[in-house]
């Protein structure tokens, strides 16, 4: 019973984080006019796409409570011990990494893309380190990317400058860095859940 | 790779050594590195404030659109900012005016005439700048149609007045004279009106004179104090601000000014630069830009109380976290700091990538540090701790450093300008983050930690749980010592180079024929603090030249001069000067210049290669036109990019307009160049500046200002100043910009701490409370370097004492003597000179008296103490008529306990033997119960315990019969003990308690002597008594040479462990954890007058006996009386020992207790070891502390006044074995085979030796320095200051050779130690041979 509930808190503060991540990085993306919304910021975060930040909060809340899952069922012995400082410090790379894309001009759109891919195997190398969480951030953004695809194909979202078929080329290192980054605060949520239940049990 | 590890660890052990021993002096010159590297920020914009520049081409200009294109465009637009939209608040006209009085007649003219004519032009210029008339497309533009009318000055102040109100923004010097030109003549002093401040009390720069004159203000060739009478270019500009833009306009503005000034031509090429410059400010209230600024700010902050939070176990936790975090920030400044000064500027907003660098850089080497630090042993020194510490996370952290310098240099292979950047900023701000880390923070954690033990003093006790559970620290030897510490004798006693001068005089003493043992630290304590009369009468200046010898001061300041010397030669040789004049030619190099530029910087810099005084050439800008280019040539064509980043924001601001979110574009400036005659320049020269110049000028008037520009031809120059210095040699002083004078100031404040610190160290060393000990450190030396010889231990032949027919089993020393006892109870006295056997005390055929002699040896006097101390000794025996058979147990035990049957002698009592020491004895509880149930149910019990060793004992017996096999003839095991309890009961009868010998020594018959030969196992010796202490718990007293018993005490049937014999007092430590404080008595015949109680056993005695007549020593009797009898350990007590009135016990139940000897009071139980102690030593003079060694590998120094644990040692694997200390090192030996020797002030390991085959081995000191220990067949002679073994004296070399187990020091310099069977006596003669 207390495993769901703990389930049930752990997922809505994951959702939140994919919310609000979801809100910032898009405003971020407003700012170099990659995506099609209205110049009126404030009313495009709230009406045009009002789908976009609860799905990503549900992939985030998915994809956070996976990483732990993944982890105790594979026994996979963590690189690193996990603190709080280390996640913050993650998530504060991760945001850099979306900064970086939005905001840096580059020559050419695959120069982009391979440091971008570059920063995100940095991020995965410098925080996580496990096989497991390489594997399913890999698998994130290919799914990822895919939908992505077929939303765009089906016209419901556009992007202004696609070169990637549909989207945008660093849309999978995006999607890799926050899966990552999703998995960190998920298995620290766990981790902290996993305390306290043994305080509970002493 | 190891050893590259230990190197990197030994680096940051001295590197924490060092920072931790000058906490204040480190972090006060590692703040004021960082603000000298900081300095030139403060010329650099506030992060996010700087507006953002941006260039067109002037041809083709088109007002942006008002909203930036949403759709595709070409690639002009794209590359076009956002902000690029719309009008500007303002097109920017600036002229700038760069005027001289040429040529200059220093006789006829005074320094304002500088300024007065240059200025004047303005008003004739502006009229014509207000008349233009052009006609373009076909009517008439005036400035006043194009530009942007302004209405009232907003701001408070005298500003009013200056700017223009309700007309054109038109700025200009002349401004400040309202426009007027009779204002202006008759205005007495022109610098005054300039440098006036205008405005409000506390205005930050830009200030009005600024915004006039539209120059940066040092640029303008305007000083306050203008003293020198020179010729100086006078730079200054006029405004405009117009609300459109006119190319025709300008163009005609440009050639009705060239016209006007004819010069300019000459000077400058106007229509150089083709290009318009924006400059954006940014909107603050950005909404989306400022959300996720927020965020990441956020998560910084999280990120950083997360971190910081782990931060433990310091005094002030929010001290070190704030450090930590200014720490970051300020290596950021450092880093943004560094990067401009090699010529970068940040095009990157500050605030954005802010968050980055401090998550790149992290704290986390911070936290890293701490934890190390913090969990070091905290009964150790700080900077001990400190450097600990950091020796054992350096190489961790240099990792890490690597590592992410190395990611981060990955970054610079992208290719992309911005990246490049924020990789360049965080490789340099990683660096001095790091640099800031090993200096300032471990600093201030040192301070921090220190504050913390001072506080948390009293509460030992808490911290004596953590230190407990400490692992054995890192060993480090720092590389390097400090070289000034090593000067102060409370530090030189450490350092062990100094070791080697103070054992010097202890291996003096080997020489003494009194031969008392080598630990006499009292001898040393001497040498110390009372330099020998010779070394007092040594005149003063001999004592000043060896004090001038030791300091090096000489030497010292000799480095220093030519360090400084050599600085100065390449401060003067220009190599600083060279360098900063590249650094002043980067921004030619930038991009928005044009390839003109590009072209001149060149050629200037061709012309300075071949000039022919390279080495006085290269000043900078600042001579530049001595080298052919004129007083009036404009060298830089975009001044207003050097001004105030605040500056257009002012100049609108004023008038209520905010150019913020929106940008100001400036055109090209026209530059104007004006050289005005002298003559007219007098003309204008107001009659109050006549007046003040001279008195200014007056020929005493000392330079007090250097001029930055500087214009006069030499000649004229040398005429003026000839009488006070050389003035070409005089400009080398004189620092010409900007950065080398930070540089000069920084060499400045270098000396400043380099000559306080000498200062400091010259004080302490003049200082009159240190004398004392200055001047015995002198003695040291001086007594060093007089010596002139070597010292060499050689060995002699050892002298092997044979006569013991089993093992020996336990020696003892004294004096001269060398007592023995072996396996079989037989007690031998060598000689330890002649190696011959003085007297073989025959215990197996003493027997006590059955019968007390009536009255014999005893006053009238004690009789109701006796009577009472005769009935408690009768009730005592009546308890233990069933101990026979536990005696009989607690011999097979005392064999165990020896762990020396193991050799051939008795091969089958090796399965008895417990050699395990590291668990407690389970034999000892077993015999604890056994000895119970035979109390409670009598002999039926020690049958069964009999029949388990009967086959050992008949051994045993076989063993002692075979040794001695003409005495008695032996009955079975069964006989014995049957006669035992017969017999028991007749002795039972008379007195147990103390026996007494008699007239003769008493030969008894068979069985009784079966029953009273037990096995020795202490022996304890003083002044030609030997006391005994025996496996069936009788202590035995026995004259040494004469070899007779004369006196025995047996109370109790525990087995004697350990005795200490000091004075009179027989302290005696039995198997069942109790301890007896018995005295010694001496009583005369009452038949010989007079009867004296003797309270000791007096010299006068012992000369009695050595003297004696037969008769005499009837006479003497010895009794022995129970004091008290305690039972004070649960286990079996292991060691005791007494010195300096405390006596201290060590028992298996893994405590210790103090008893003082006066009173037999347990002053202290000693805990902390976890598991027996099995190893105790004390100290033979004050301060009397104690160590001891336990099952558990660990060494505990004891503060034997105040009972606490001083150290704990933790280096021994195994149990410890044997302990020992001298006035500075404790050294023990552990089963392990290591000998540790560690330092006693410190607590530090100083070396580990390993040992083969030592284990269990006892040491001895031979002198201060020098220790010997035993293996097998084998005796080691170590030097424990340099941690080696300097001989080894191999005794049998065999793999069936005896063990070396007991060594004890006879005299100086000779030691005894058994040897199976044998003992050998060895000497250590040091011989004297001279130096070379």
């Amino acid at each position: 019973m207390a495993s769901i509930q703990s389930l049930l808190a752990r997922g809505t503060v994951l959702f939140t984080v994919g919310v609000f991540f979801a809100l910032v990085l898009n405003l971020l993306q407003v700012q170099r006019h990659v995506t099609v919304f209205p110049p009126e910021v404030l009313a495009s975060i709230f009406s045009s796409a009002w789908w976009i930040p609860p799905s990503c909060g549900t992939a985030a809340a998915i994809i956070g409570l996976l990483y732990p899952c993944l982890d105790t069922k594979l026994g996979e012995t963590q690189y690193y011990k996990r603190e709080w400082s280390s996640v913050m410090r993650c998530v504060a790379v991760f945001v850099g990494i979306n900064h970086a894309s939005a905001k840096i001009d580059f020559a050419n759109n695959m120069q982009l893309s391979v440091t971008l891919a570059a920063m995100s195997i940095g991020l995965w190398w410098l925080f996580d380190r496990s096989r497991s969480g390489f594997g399913l951030g890999v698998g994130i953004a290919v799914l990822a990317t895919f939908v992505t695809q077929l939303l765009v194909y089906h016209g419901v979202y556009r992007y202004t400058e696609p070169d990637f078929l549909f989207v945008r080329s660093w849309l999978p290192c995006i999607f890799f860095s926050g899966g990552v980054t999703m998995g960190n605060i998920g298995r620290q949520l766990a981790l902290y859940d996993g305390d306290t239940d043994k305080e509970k049990n002493e | 790779m190891k050893s590259f590890k230990e190197r990197i660890s030994q680096i940051y052990y001295t590197h924490g050594l060092f920072c931790a021993s000058h906490p204040y002096s480190i972090i006060i010159s590692v703040i004021i590195t960082s603000a000298c590297i900081c300095y030139p920020l403060t010329n650099l914009p506030l992060p996010g404030n700087a507006p953002v520049k941006y260039i067109t081409p002037l041809e083709g200009y088109k007002v942006p659109p008002r909203v930036q294109p949403m759709t595709k465009h070409d690639e002009q637009d794209l590359a076009n900012p956002r902000w690029y939209v719309g009008k500007p608040k303002g097109y920017i006209q600036q002229i700038v005016f760069k005027a001289t009085v040429s040529p200059w007649k220093s006789s006829q003219m005074i320094s304002t005439d500088a300024f007065r004519a240059p200025l004047s032009l303005l008003f004739k210029t502006l009229e014509q700048i207000n008349n233009l008339k052009v006609h373009v497309r076909g009517e008439d533009i005036t400035l006043s149609d194009l530009c942007l009318r302004v209405s009232e000055v907003v701001t408070r102040g005298k500003v009013k007045g200056l700017l223009p109100e309700y007309s054109c923004l038109l700025v200009s010097p002349i401004n400040l004279w309202q426009h007027e030109e009779t204002k202006f003549s008759k205005d007495p002093d022109l610098l005054k009106t300039i440098f006036r401040r205008y405005g409000q009390p506390l205005e930050t720069g830009p200030y009005v004179k600024d915004l006039l004159f539209g120059i940066p203000w040092f640029k303008s060739g305007i000083s306050h104090y203008a003293i020198r009478n020179k010729e100086r270019p006078v730079s200054f500009a006029i405004t405009i601000v117009s609300k459109r833009y006119d190319p025709v306009f300008t163009e005609a503005l440009r050639v009705k000014l060239e016209s006007l000034y004819p010069e300019t031509t000459e000077n400058v090429n106007n229509t150089e630069i083709r290009h318009m410059v924006h400059y954006h400010y940014k909107d603050i209230n950005y909404f989306a830009e400022y959300t996720y600024l927020f965020v990441t700010y956020f998560v910084l902050l999280l990120y950083l109380y997360f971190s910081v939070k782990k931060i433990e176990m310091v005094k002030s936790k929010w001290g070190l976290a704030i450090s930590a975090v200014a720490m970051v920030i300020a290596s950021l400044l450092v880093s943004v700091s560094i990067c401009t000064f090699f010529g970068m500027t940040p095009k990157l907003k500050g605030s954005e990538i802010f968050p980055y660098l401090v998550v790149i850089i992290g704290v986390e080497n911070v936290v890293v540090l701490t934890k190390s630090v913090v969990s070091t042993p905290v009964h150790l020194d700080v900077k001990y701790r400190v450097a600990q510490g950091l020796s054992k996370e350096g190489w961790f952290m240099t990792k890490n450093l690597v590592l992410e310098l190395g990611i981060i240099l990955v970054g610079f292979f992208t290719f992309v300008p911005a990246i490049q950047e924020f990789c360049l900023f965080a490789v340099v701000g990683l660096a001095s983050d790091f640099f800031l880390q090993m200096v300032f923070f471990v600093t201030v954690l040192s301070v921090d930690i220190r504050r913390m033990e001072l506080s948390d003093l009293h509460k030992q006790s808490v911290f004596q749980s953590v230190h407990d559970n400490q692992e054995a620290s890192v060993q480090i030897e720092p590389l390097y010592r400090c070289p000034v510490a090593s000067n102060f004798p409370s530090m030189a006693a450490n350092t062990p180079k100094l070791h080697k001068s103070k054992s010097d005089p202890r291996l003096d003493s080997q020489g003494d024929p009194h031969g008392t043992p080598p630990p006499s630290p009292g001898a040393q304590a001497d040498d110390t603090f009372f330099p020998s009369p010779a070394i007092l009468e040594l005149p003063r200046r001999l004592k000043f030249l060896y004090f001038w010898a030791r300091t090096r001061i000489f030497q010292r300041l000799i480095m220093v001069c030519t360090v400084i010397w050599i600085a100065l030669i390449v401060y003067k040789s220009g190599l600083v000067d060279t360098l900063t004049s590249q650094n002043e030619s980067v921004p030619s190099s930038y991009p928005h210049h044009t390839v003109d530029t590009l072209i001149k910087a060149e050629m200037l810099a061709e012309k300075t290669s071949k000039a022919p005084n390279e080495g006085m050439w290269g000043m900078g800008r600042v001579y530049e036109y001595d080298d052919g280019i004129g007083p009036v040539e404009h060298t830089e064509l975009e001044l207003f990019d050097q001004l105030s980043y605040k500056h257009w924001q002012t100049l609108f601001g004023h008038y209520n307009i905010s150019v913020l979110g929106s940008y100001v574009s400036i055109l090209p400036t026209i530059h104007v160049s004006a050289i005005i005659d002298p003559d007219t320049a007098i003309k204008m020269r107001h009659p109050a500046d006549m007046q003040s110049s001279t008195e200014l000028n007056s020929p005493n008037q000392p330079i007090t200002h250097s001029d930055t520009l500087k214009t006069e031809d030499s000649t004229n120059e040398m005429s003026d100043y000839t009488h006070m210095y050389d003035a070409e040699q005089l400009k080398l002083f004189i620092p010409k910009s900007e950065k080398e004078f930070i540089i000069t100031v920084s060499f400045g404040i270098l000396s400043v701490i380099v000559i306080t610190y000498f200062m400091v160290v010259m004080y302490k060393c003049m200082c009159s409370r240190n004398y004392a000990k200055w001047r015995s450190s002198w003695a040291k030396v001086r007594r060093h370097h007089r010596k002139g010889a070597n010292r060499f231990i050689k060995e002699s032949i050892p002298l092997v004492l044979r006569g013991h027919n089993q093992d020996i089993e336990c020696i003892t020393t004294d004096g001269q003597l060398v007592i023995s006892a072996c396996l079989g109870g037989e007690l031998r006295v060598w000689d330890s000179n002649s190696g011959e056997c003085i007297s073989t005390l025959n215990r197996k055929s003493i027997i006590p008296p059955r019968r007390r002699k009536p009255c014999l040896g005893r006053n009238i006097e004690d009789s109701d103490a006796d009577l009472y101390a005769e009935y408690h000794g009768d009730s005592f025996g009546m308890e233990s008529t069933g101990s026979s058979d536990t005696s009989l147990s607690e011999k097979s035990r005392s064999l165990e306990y020896s762990r020396h049957n193991r050799f051939e002698n008795e091969p089958d009592l090796s399965s008895t033997i417990s050699f395990d020491f590291t668990t407690p004895d389970p034999v000892s509880p077993k015999l604890s119960e056994i000895s119970k149930d035979g109390d409670a149910s009598g002999s039926s019990q020690g049958y069964d315990f009999k029949s388990r060793f009967n086959k050992v004992y008949e051994e045993h017996w076989q063993l002692v019969h075979n040794a001695d096999p003409t005495t008695f003839n032996r009955d079975n095991r069964i006989h014995s003990v049957e006669l035992s309890g017969h017999d028991w009961e007749n002795i039972l009868s008379p007195r147990l308690r103390s026996l007494s010998t008699g007239e003769t020594p008493w030969y008894f018959d068979d069985d009784m002597t079966e029953e009273i030969v037990s096995a020795v196992w202490c022996l304890a010796c003083r002044e030609g008594l030997i006391v005994v202490g025996c496996g069936n718990g009788r202590v035995e007293i026995w004259e040494a040479e004469a070899g007779v018993l004369k006196c025995q005490y047996e109370m109790k049937p525990s087995g004697v462990t350990a005795i200490s014999f000091t004075g009179n007092s027989v302290i005696v430590a039995r198997l069942d954890g109790s301890i007896d404080f018995l005295a010694l008595e001496t009583f005369r015949n009452p038949i010989n007058p007079p009867p004296v109680t003797t309270p000791s056993i007096p010299r006068q005695h012992r000369g009695h006996v050595r003297s004696s007549s037969e008769v005499k020593v009837y006479d003497e009797i010895l009794r022995c009386v129970c004091h008290l009898s305690v039972r004070a350990h649960q286990r079996p007590i292991n060691a005791l020992q007494s010195e300096g009135g405390r006596v201290v016990s060590a028992s298996q139940d893994h405590t210790l207790k103090v008893f003082r000897l006066e009173d037999c009071l347990c002053l202290y139980t000693l805990h902390g070891h976890e598991g027996s102690v099995t190893a105790l030593s004390l100290d033979k003079l004050p301060p009397y502390s104690a160590v001891s060694g336990s099952t558990d590998g660990r060494v505990r120094l004891w503060d034997l006044l105040t009972g606490s644990c001083v150290y704990m040692f933790h280096g021994h694997d195994g149990a410890v074995s044997t302990v020992t200390s001298t006035l500075q090192f404790v050294i023990s030996v552990g089963g392990d085979d290591k000998l540790c020797v560690w330092d006693r002030h410190k607590g530090q390991l100083i070396h580990s030796m390993s040992i083969y085959n030592c284990c269990g081995s006892s040491i001895c000191l031979l002198s201060n320095s020098l220790v010997v220990t035993g293996s097998q067949g084998k005796l080691y002679l170590c030097d424990i200051v340099k941690g080696e073994i300097v001989r080894e004296v191999q005794l049998k070399d065999s793999d069936q050779a005896a063990f070396v187990r007991r060594i004890k020091s006879v005299g100086s310099m000779s030691i005894v130690c058994d040897f199976g069977k044998e003992l050998e006596i060895l000497h250590f003669p040091t011989i004297l041979e001279k130096r070379e």
